[in-house]
């Protein structure tokens, strides 16, 4: 066998550059320092990234340890081919905005389908309430 | 937050109405229950790609990875290979065309009969 499997295999991941998925959706990009068997990560430089459609921003964070239980996904950053993504970089107060947009045309969806279940005579918290 | 913290402190007074989880899930989140599911369903992913390793927990290494919908998750674009930890895996589906079920079934029955047997 000439690799690690699990968790192991993240030594060889060490001193790159990865993307980290968190479990609230969260995506960070760092350098990863250390690792252990639950898979516990230092990330070193590390940014924020946020995405919205097609555009995306960082927010500088710095130094990160992330409890393994919270980490979704980890993958190396293609670095030759990180600047020819089809998405626009935009700053940081622009996407924290688009963000915000987001989430209010999400709410207003969710408004919306609530409204058509309750017209069909589906009522979904309200039955979970009764008991 | 208040659902894994363990314990509540004190005992429910004389009478007082029993608390559902759900409502702790609601008091901790703020949410309704619709929402939560709603914000769960967001961040589910599927996520194709060569299996490169596993272990015990489930552990997942993948390479050449594809995700389904690029357009959700458009920061998969710039990634590769990945890892992906057991304990969020819900399931793993196999290309049913690479699947040889017979084989597989032969090979658990063998295994059973050897467990037996010890």
């Amino acid at each position: 066998m000439n690799y690690l499997p699990g968790t192991a295999s993240l030594v060889e991941e060490i001193d790159k550059k990865l993307l980290v998925v968190l479990r609230d959706g969260r995506t960070l990009i760092g350098y990863l320092r250390t690792i252990d068997q639950f898979a516990n990560l230092v990330l070193h430089r590390t940014i924020e990234r946020i995405h919205v459609g097609k555009k995306y921003g960082d927010i500088p964070r710095g130094i990160f340890i992330v409890r393994g239980e919270n980490v979704v996904l980890l993958g190396e950053v293609d670095l030759e081919n990180e600047d020819k993504l089809p998405l626009e970089q935009v700053n940081i107060d622009t996407i924290l905005e688009l963000q915000r947009e987001q989430q209010v045309e999400r709410e207003l969806e969710q408004d919306r389908k609530k409204k058509a279940m309750a017209e069909r005579g589906i009522h979904v918290d309200q039955a979970i309430d009764d008991f | 937050m208040k659902i894994v913290d363990g314990m509540v402190e004190g005992t429910r007074g004389r009478g007082g109405r029993r608390i559902s989880w759900v409502k702790n899930v609601k008091d901790s989140t703020g949410m309704k229950i619709s929402e939560c599911c709603e914000i769960l369903l967001e961040r589910e992913r599927c996520i194709c790609g060569t299996l490169h390793s596993v272990d015990q927990f489930l552990n997942i290494k993948l390479t050449d990875i594809n995700v389904t919908d690029p357009e959700k998750y458009p920061h998969m674009l710039s990634v590769k290979t990945c890892f992906i930890r057991g304990s969020v895996v819900r399931y793993v589906q196999l290309p049913a065309d690479e699947c040889d079920t017979q084989l597989l079934q032969d090979a658990t029955r063998k295994e059973a009969a050897q467990n037996k047997q010890r």
